[in-house]
C-alpha cells in the first residue's frame, strides 16, 4: 500500500482512537505521538519521494472522470514536511499552553486539531480539484470548533464570520470555477490537465479570479475579514493554523492551480496584470492597517495577509525565479511566523502581555522568547542573516527579470513597512525599561523549548539553504 | 414476474377493506407495515427487472394498448416508484408511535386507510400507461391526502387541508381539461398512442392549450413557484408524520407527471420550447428561488422554514429540467432522489424529536447537541447536505446543476443559484446555532428509543453513501436523460 494511504490512514485512525478517548484527560500525550508519528511518516515519505512522485491512488470515482484520488508532487513534499514537522512542535507547545490558560474544553481542542491536521494533509494529497474541494471544505468546518473553543457572544460573532466568509466564498466562487473548469476542459486534474483550447482570454481570467476569492484562506482581500476574526482562538491554533496549515493551504491550492491547470496553457498574459495589481493593494493595504494595530496577533495576522500576497505574487509571474522565491518563502515565512505567533502566545500566558505597547523590557525577564521574536520579524522584513532574505531577494530578481516595475516598488514599500512594524516590537523589548522587570514570573521552559527549536532550524536553515533551493529548482514545471 | 407491475398497485387496495374492517389500530399498523414491505419488495424486483431487461409493459385483462388498459414500468417509472417506495417504508417503520399520539385513537384505522390510499395513488400515477387513469390516480392520492391533512389536531390544519383541497381540485380541473383536449384531437387516451397521433395531429394550437393547462395544473401539484402556497401550510399544519412522508413523495409526483407527460408524451414537439416557455418557467423559478430562500431565513417555525427550503429546492429541480440538456436532466432526476431523503430525514429527526409538539420552533431545538449528540451528528449531517456541503448526496446534486447552468451559457442564472445556496447557510445556521451554542430553555424534547434511532442512522448513513457512491443515482438518471433527449428508446 502507498505510504500516502498509509499516512491518511493513520491520521483518521487516530482521528477515531481520539474521539472514543475523549473523556479521558492525558488526551495530549497521545496527540503529541501522533503529531510526532505523522512527522516520521512525512519524513519517510520525503526519503522515499522517488517512489511515490506522481503515482495516483484512486480512492473512489464518484461520478465521470471525476474521483477521490491522491498524488505527491514537489511542492507538495515542500508543504507535507513543513506542516507535519511544525504540527509536532505545535502540539508540544500546546499542551502546555492549555493548561496554563486553564481551558476546561481540551479534548475538543484536540480532536478537532487532528482533525484539522488530517484536512490539511488531505489537501496536500488532492490530485484533483474535487478532492482538494472537499478537503478545503472539511478543513474549514473543523477550524471552526477551534476558533470558538471558548463561548462568549464576541467569540461566537467571530467565529460566525470566519465561518460564513470562508465556506460562503467556497461555495459563491470556488466551487463555480472548478466546475467551470471542467466544463471547459473536461478534467480537473493535477497531473495530466488538459490545456484550455479555443477559449476566449475573459474567461480564463473570470475563472482564474474566481479562483483566487474563491480560496480565501489565502487572504487576497477584499476576503480577507476572516483572519483577523480567527486571531480569537488560542494561540497553537492561530499559530500553526492560521499562519500555517490553513493559509498556506489557500495559497498552495492556488499555486497548484495557476502552475498546474493554468500553467499549460497560458504563459504570463498583459491581463493577469489585473492579479498583480489587486495582489500589490493587498500587500501594501495590509501592511498599512498592520502598522495601526496594538494588539500583537492582529498586528501578525495582518502580516500574514501581506507575505501570503508575495508568495502569490511570485507564482501569478509565471517567471521561474518568482516561482522560485515564492515556493521558498512558502517555507521561510511558515517558520518566522509561527514563531512570532508562539511567542506572542508566551508573551499573554506568562506576561499577561497581549499589545505592543506593554512588551516595553520583556527582553530581561524572557531573553529566549525575545531572541526568538526577533529572529521571526527579521524573517518578515527579510534582512540577513534570516531566511527571509533569501525568497525575498530571489523575489525581487524575479520581478526585475520579467520586468514589473509596480510590484518591485510595492516590495520595498512593503519591506520598509515591515520594518515599520517590527523594528518598534524589537526595539520596546530590549531597549526600553519596563514595568514588569521587576517581577517574579519567568517564561515558562516548556513553552520555549518547542519554539526555541523552531526559531533554531530557522536560523540554521538560512546556512544550509543550497540543498533547499536546489530541491526545488529541480522541480519539473520551473523551466 | 409478469404479474408484479399491477399487484404493485392492487395489493394495497386489496389490504385497505381488511384495515377498515378490522378497525383495530395494532392491526391495522401491522397490515401497513406488511403492505409497504411487500409494496417495496415487489418495487424492487421489478426495478432489477427493468434494469436488466428494459421496459415492462403489463395489459390488463390481456386487451391490446389503445383499447385496453396498460401499465408500463420504464426506467424514469421505476426511478420515481423505488423513491415513492422507499420513503414509504421509512415513514411507516417509524410512524407508530408518532400516529398513536397525534391521530386521535377513533381516527387511527382510517387515518391508515387513507395512507394506504395515498401511496396506492402515487404507485398508480406512476405506472399507468393511460393519461385519464393518471388524473384518476391522481384524485385519490389527493383526496386521501386532505384526509390525512386534516388530522394534525390543530384549528389551521383542518383549514390547511380545506385550501389544499380548493387548490388542488382547480389544478386536477386544469389537468383534466388537458386531457380533455388531447382526447378530443387525437381520440386516444394511451400514453404511447398519443406521442403517434400528436405526430400527425394538424390542430397545434388546442395542442398549445392542453400544454398550458397541463402546465398550470401539474404546477400546483409540484408546488412551481407561485402556485406554493398550499405547500406551506400544508407541511406547517399536517401531523408531523404526513409532512415527512408528503416531503418525499407528494411533490416529486408533480415532478414525474412533468416529466412523463413535457419529456416524453409531449418531447416530440417540444412543449419546452413553444413560446420560449423554458426561459419564463426558468426566470419564474429563479425569481422564486431568492424570494422563497429569503422567506425561509426570515422563518421560526422549522416546519415552516422547512416548507419554504422545500419549495425553493423544487425550483432548482425545474430550473435544471427546463434546461433541456443531458446534464440538466440527470440534475433534475438526481436533486429529486437527494432532496427528497435529505428533507424526508431532516422531518423524520424533527417528529420524533417533538413528537407531542403541534409546533416546533427553532429555540425549541436549544441545547439538543448536550442531551442527544448521536442524534445532533445526524441531524448536522443531514444539515450540511441540504446546504450541499462535499461528501453529502446535496453536494453531487448541487454539482450537476451549476454544470448544466454553466454549459447552457445562463450565467445570470448561474449565480443566482451559487447565491441562493449559498443563503441555505443562514437558515441551516439558524438549526445549528440552537443545537450547539444556546441553553435548553423548557425542554419538551422525546428521548428516542432504539428502534426509532434506526431510520434516521439509516438515512444519514444513505445521504454519506450518496455523496460518495452515484452510481445509483447519476449513473441511472444519466441513461434517462439520454434517453428523454435523444430519444434510444
Amino acid at each position: 500500500m502507498s505510504l500516502i494511504l498509509i499516512h491518511l490512514i493513520f491520521l483518521t485512525l487516530s482521528l477515531v482512537m481520539l474521539y472514543i478517548l475523549r473523556h479521558k484527560s492525558n488526551i495530549n500525550k497521545y496527540h503529541n505521538f501522533i503529531s510526532f508519528f505523522s512527522f516520521v511518516i512525512s519524513s519517510s515519505i520525503f526519503l522515499k519521494r522517488d517512489l511515490l512522485l506522481g503515482t495516483k491512488v484512486e480512492l473512489i470515482e464518484v461520478f465521470d472522470k471525476v474521483s477521490i484520488t491522491f498524488y505527491l508532487d514537489e511542492i507538495g513534499i515542500v508543504f507535507l514536511l513543513v506542516s507535519n514537522f511544525l504540527w509536532f512542535l505545535t502540539s508540544l507547545y500546546a499542551s502546555r499552553y492549555l493548561v496554563l490558560n486553564d481551558y476546561n474544553n481540551q479534548n475538543i481542542f484536540y480532536i478537532f486539531f487532528l482533525f484539522a491536521m488530517l484536512a490539511t494533509n488531505g489537501i496536500i494529497y488532492s490530485e484533483n480539484l474535487f478532492t482538494i474541494f472537499i478537503f478545503y471544505e472539511i478543513l474549514t468546518l473543523s477550524t471552526y470548533p477551534l476558533v470558538t473553543l471558548k463561548k462568549n457572544e464576541d467569540i461566537l460573532k467571530s467565529g460566525k464570520k470566519y465561518l460564513f466568509i470562508l465556506l460562503g466564498t467556497s461555495v459563491i466562487f470556488l466551487l463555480p470555477a472548478i466546475i467551470i473548469t471542467y466544463s471547459l476542459t473536461g478534467s480537473i486534474s493535477f497531473s495530466d490537465p488538459i490545456p484550455f483550447s479555443g477559449v476566449s482570454e475573459i474567461i480564463l481570467i473570470f475563472t482564474m479570479l474566481l479562483f483566487i476569492f474563491g480560496t480565501a484562506k489565502s487572504a487576497v482581500m477584499p476576503f480577507h475579514k476572516w483572519l483577523p476574526s480567527a486571531m480569537v482562538a488560542p494561540t497553537p491554533v492561530s499559530a500553526l493554523l492560521h499562519a500555517v496549515a490553513v493559509v498556506k493551504s489557500g495559497v498552495y491550492i492556488l499555486t497548484k492551480i495557476f502552475l498546474l491547470i493554468y500553467g499549460s496553457s497560458i504563459s504570463f498574459m498583459t491581463s493577469m496584470q489585473v492579479f498583480v495589481v489587486l495582489i500589490c493593494y493587498t500587500i501594501v493595504a495590509s501592511s498599512v492597517i498592520a502598522l495601526r494595530q496594538d494588539s500583537i496577533k492582529l498586528r501578525l495576522a495582518y502580516s500574514t495577509i501581506g507575505q501570503l500576497s508575495y508568495i502569490l505574487l511570485g507564482v501569478i509571474i509565471l517567471a521561474p525565479l518568482s516561482i522560485l522565491a515564492a515556493l521558498l518563502h512558502f517555507i521561510f515565512h511558515a517558520f518566522g511566523k509561527i514563531v512570532l505567533f508562539l511567542s506572542a502566545g508566551i508573551f499573554a500566558t506568562n506576561f499577561k502581555v497581549k499589545n505592543v505597547s506593554e512588551m516595553d523590557g520583556l527582553a530581561t525577564i524572557a531573553p529566549f522568547t525575545c531572541f526568538s521574536m526577533t529572529v521571526g520579524a527579521l524573517i518578515m522584513i527579510g534582512l540577513p542573516p534570516t531566511i527571509g532574505f533569501i525568497s525575498k531577494w530571489y523575489l525581487l530578481l524575479g520581478l526585475s527579470s520579467s520586468e514589473e516595475y509596480l510590484a518591485i516598488s510595492v516590495i520595498i514599500i512593503s519591506t520598509l513597512l515591515n520594518a515599520g512594524y517590527y523594528l518598534p516590537m524589537i526595539y520596546r523589548v530590549y531597549f526600553n525599561d519596563g514595568a514588569t522587570t521587576n517581577s517574579e514570573i519567568r517564561e515558562d521552559v516548556y513553552l520555549v523549548t518547542p519554539v526555541f527549536l523552531v526559531t533554531l532550524v530557522g536560523v540554521m536553515m538560512f546556512f544550509f539553504s543550497t540543498p533547499i533551493v536546489s530541491f526545488i529548482q529541480q522541480i519539473g514545471y520551473m523551466q | 414476474m409478469s404479474q408484479i407491475p399491477v399487484l404493485i398497485i392492487i395489493l394495497p387496495l386489496l389490504f385497505v377493506p381488511i384495515v377498515i374492517l378490522m378497525r383495530m389500530f395494532k392491526v391495522s399498523y401491522l397490515i401497513v407495515v406488511l403492505s409497504s414491505v411487500l409494496n417495496f419488495i415487489l418495487i424492487t424486483i421489478l426495478t432489477l427487472d427493468v434494469f436488466t431487461n428494459g421496459a415492462v409493459f403489463y395489459e390488463l385483462g390481456g386487451w391490446p394498448a389503445p383499447i385496453g388498459i396498460r401499465l408500463n414500468a420504464d426506467m424514469l417509472s421505476c426511478l420515481f416508484l423505488m423513491l415513492i417506495g422507499f420513503m414509504n417504508l421509512v415513514c411507516v417503520i417509524s410512524c407508530k408511535e408518532i400516529v398513536e399520539k397525534t391521530v386521535s385513537s377513533s381516527k387511527v384505522y382510517l387515518f391508515y386507510t387513507a395512507w394506504l390510499l395515498c401511496n396506492t395513488g402515487f404507485t398508480g400515477i406512476i405506472l399507468t400507461d393511460d393519461i385519464f387513469n393518471m388524473f384518476v390516480f391522481l384524485e385519490i392520492s389527493s383526496l386521501s391526502s386532505y384526509f390525512l391533512i386534516s388530522q394534525g389536531n390543530q384549528k389551521k390544519s383542518t383549514f390547511a387541508a380545506l385550501q389544499y383541497l380548493f387548490i388542488g381540485s382547480i389544478g386536477a380541473i386544469f389537468v383534466l381539461f388537458a386531457i380533455g383536449l388531447l382526447y378530443m384531437i387525437t381520440g386516444t387516451l394511451n400514453m404511447q398512442d398519443l406521442t403517434k397521433q400528436l405526430a400527425v395531429v394538424e390542430e397545434k394550437q388546442i395542442v398549445l392549450f392542453a400544454i398550458v393547462f397541463l402546465l398550470v395544473g401539474v404546477g400546483v401539484k409540484s408546488a412551481l413557484f407561485p402556485l406554493h402556497g398550499w405547500l406551506i401550510k400544508t407541511y406547517a399544519y399536517s401531523p408531523s408524520i404526513v409532512t415527512t412522508y408528503f416531503s418525499g413523495t407528494s411533490t416529486k409526483i408533480g415532478i414525474y407527471i412533468f416529466f412523463r407527460v413535457f419529456l416524453d408524451i409531449l418531447n416530440d414537439i417540444g412543449p419546452l420550447t413553444l413560446f420560449s416557455l423554458s426561459d419564463i418557467l426558468i426566470a419564474l423559478s429563479s425569481i422564486g428561488v431568492v424570494l422563497i430562500t429569503y422567506y425561509a431565513i426570515k422563518q421560526t417555525d422549522i416546519k415552516k422554514m422547512l416548507a419554504y427550503s422545500s419549495v425553493g429546492q423544487l425550483s432548482y429541480i425545474f430550473i435544471a429540467m427546463i434546461l433541456y440538456i443531458p446534464d440538466g436532466i440527470t440534475a433534475s432526476l438526481v436533486h429529486v432522489i437527494n432532496h427528497s431523503i435529505i428533507k424526508t430525514s431532516l422531518f423524520l429527526t424533527l417528529t420524533l424529536l417533538f413528537i407531542s409538539k403541534k409546533e416546533v420552533l427553532l429555540t425549541d431545538l436549544a441545547g439538543l447537541s448536550t442531551k442527544q449528540p448521536i442524534i445532533t451528528s445526524c441531524f448536522l449531517v443531514m444539515s450540511l447536505a441540504l446546504v450541499g456541503l462535499p461528501l453529502t448526496a446535496g453536494f453531487i446534486s448541487k454539482w450537476y446543476l451549476i454544470l448544466s447552468l454553466i454549459q447552457s451559457k445562463y450565467w445570470m442564472f448561474t449565480s443566482i443559484v451559487v447565491l441562493t445556496s449559498f443563503m441555505t447557510l443562514f437558515y441551516v445556521w439558524k438549526m445549528i446555532d440552537q443545537v450547539y451554542f444556546k441553553e435548553n430553555s423548557n425542554g419538551e424534547m422525546f428521548e428516542l428509543k432504539k428502534h426509532q434511532f434506526i431510520p434516521i442512522a439509516f438515512l444519514t448513513l444513505l445521504i454519506i453513501y450518496l455523496g460518495v457512491e452515484t452510481s445509483l443515482t447519476v449513473g441511472v438518471s444519466q441513461s434517462i436523460a439520454y434517453d428523454i433527449i435523444y430519444g434510444v428508446i
